[in-house]
């Protein structure tokens, strides 16, 4: 699945997030200085887990789908084709995907 | 005698020491005190065939483990570790905030392979930070080991938030807004956050590659949840990552960054200056020449270059030292330098941008976790050429001041003087009030006389320039 795709479907998951963020942030704002010094305390990477949960499985759909592609490849055209997937070939093929991000490093 | 580094503190799982060397002896040996649970799991990553990988490739810095009885071991220990390991030492201490686009841009590359290969292998990395990358050469090297650990079952990646904040925002400012990174990471050791990095990609800018996903989204689900007061702690339990999940984030942030280039609507003229300098042939050979005679004969083993363009000097004077480092204001000339040496393999240059009338300071707790420039490893040699009047009329800094400074390097310098007549001169003092009274070759040649002793010396461009060999007198700094 192309990048440009996966932008699309990101975006498409954050928009109703955003909207109800962008009716909270309203509330917040308007809120008294003792709420502001609570917020202080508050650790902003604890929507960490959510973030890389929603990207973590947009991402996944391509990254499979690269993966049964690039084994088909595989399958149909032989082993040198497979490594010539810049680093998609999934958990199947740990080496070459190792290799292929070591390339670009 | 071990000095504890400034910079590690901050993981209580242990500490790094310096220990300086005897003697004559070449550079200073780095040791880590470990917790005994720190200890037991640096054990088991050694053993680790990924990491063995890994360290053969020189991605991460060679590590061992020192015997009970070794007196190093036996000082770290006294000082409340279980057990003490050995690192390489690197060449030369750099911060991102020095590094030209490309380094971070490689940096980053590295730090999504290391992660991407130890979460297969059932590892994972801690942290995400550059500060935990230097450099051999143009070789990025990681150099925390104790940020590898055990992932557990479907833990997810806490530091995806610091991959973004330090790494990708900046690139991507730089790569889609044209924003340089350096400014904003020497002033936000942090990094800069997507609540942050969201204002700057406002209207149909929100929507460049990679924003919408990595600093839009986080934005506005960080910006809501502390408005809800954070997530209670009985459901962060239950947060769980499956392997292929995080492989693929892994794998979509490598392609976006491996896709991040720095747009240059018009190249410095820096960049061009192989083919725009105003020499002849015949005098630019010549100063080729004379850098290449006496770097030869004093075979530095550390050589700063100041104002080093895209390292024309850097590169004739690292075929005869251990390690260059090459300094220039000029971001686009540090990044062509920088991607030039990676291609040519030339390990033993370390380009950085740096403002030379504003060098990194001392940054951090204390302003001692990030050591300022000129505190970190003296030079034996340095190169200063057509520098000066650069110095003089643009940062308005008095030629004692910097003859001063370039004796305070105590090292041997060359330096090229370029003269009021010469055009580079007057271009660069065409619309200034000044006159720039102390800039003359008498009066140049009379500061460097009270510090220097001059073993050299070569006309150029009909004596509008001269190349000047200096040793350092052996007097009282001041």
């Amino acid at each position: 699945m192309s990048s440009p795709l996966l932008l699309v479907l990101a975006s498409a998951c954050a928009w109703p997030l955003a909207a109800f963020a962008c009716g909270d942030a309203d509330v917040t704002s308007a809120a008294a200085g003792d709420v502001e010094v609570l917020l202080a305390y508050i650790d902003p990477g604890v929507a960490g887990f959510v973030i890389v949960a929603v990207l973590g499985f947009i991402s996944s759909m391509g990254y499979l789908a690269r993966s049964y592609i690039a084994r088909a490849k595989q399958w149909l055209f032989g082993h040198s084709e497979v490594g010539t997937d810049d680093g998609a070939d999934g958990e199947a093929t740990v080496d070459g995907d190792a290799d292929s991000e070591k390339e670009n490093c | 005698m071990l000095s504890a580094d400034g910079g590690s503190f901050k993981d209580p799982s242990g500490r790094v020491y310096l220990l300086e060397p005897d003697g004559d002896a070449d550079g200073c040996r780095v040791v880590r005190g470990l917790t005994a649970p720190a200890a037991a799991t640096v054990e088991s990553l050694l053993a680790e065939p990924f990491f063995s990988r890994l360290l053969a490739d020189g991605d991460v810095v060679n590590t061992r483990f020192l015997s009970p009885d070794d007196p190093v071991a036996v000082d770290v220990v006294a000082r409340g570790w279980a057990s003490a390991v050995e690192h390489d030492a690197v060449d030369f201490l750099t911060w991102p905030y020095e590094w030209p686009f490309a380094m971070l841009k490689d940096a980053a590359l590295l730090q999504l392979h290391l992660l991407a290969t130890c979460v297969r292998a059932g590892w994972l990395l801690k942290d995400a930070t550059p500060f935990n990358i230097q450099w051999d050469g143009t070789k990025p090297v990681f150099i925390d080991i104790p940020s590898f650990v055990p992932r557990e079952d479907g833990e997810y990646w806490q530091g995806y938030r610091q991959f973004c904040s330090m790494f990708l925002i900046p690139l991507m400012l730089t790569a889609h807004l044209g924003i340089p990174h350096q400014p904003l990471l020497r002033s936000s050791l942090e990094g800069i956050p997507p609540e942050e990095a969201a204002r700057y990609f406002y209207g149909l800018r929100r929507f460049k590659r990679g924003v919408p996903s990595h600093v839009w989204f986080p934005a506005r689900v960080e910006g809501w949840m502390r408005s809800r007061g954070g997530m209670r702690r009985r459901s962060r339990l239950g947060r769980r990552q499956s392997k292929t999940a995080l492989l693929a984030l892994l794998d979509n942030l490598r392609r976006l960054v491996t896709g991040l280039s720095p747009g240059r609507a018009s190249p410095s003229g820096w960049a061009r200056y192989p083919e725009t300098h105003s020499y002849d042939e015949g005098d630019f050979e010549r100063k080729m020449a004379f850098v290449e005679k006496h770097a030869s004969m004093r075979q530095p083993r550390l050589l700063w270059d100041l104002g080093a363009n895209t390292g024309t000097f850097s590169r004739i004077t690292a075929r005869h030292s251990q390690i260059v480092v090459a300094l220039d204001g000029d971001r686009e000339a540090v990044d062509v330098l920088y991607r030039e040496a990676r291609e040519g393999d030339e390990r033993n240059i370390i380009p950085l941008v740096m403002d030379l009338a504003n060098p990194s300071p001392g940054q951090g707790w204390s302003g001692r976790e990030r050591a300022p420039f000129v505190e970190r490893r003296s030079p034996d040699m340095a190169l200063c050429l057509a520098l000066i009047h650069h110095l003089r009329v643009s940062a308005n800094v008095p030629v004692s001041l910097l003859v001063e400074w370039l004796r305070s390097l105590n090292a041997t310098v060359i330096v090229e003087f370029i003269g009021r007549d010469d055009e580079m001169f007057a271009t660069l003092a065409e619309n200034k009030r000044e006159d720039y009274a102390d800039y003359t070759a008498e009066n140049f040649q009379s500061e460097v006389e009270r510090h220097f002793m001059i073993e050299d010396r070569m006309g150029l461009k009909g004596g509008k320039r001269e190349m000047l060999l200096l040793e350092p007198k052996n007097t009282a700094l001041t």
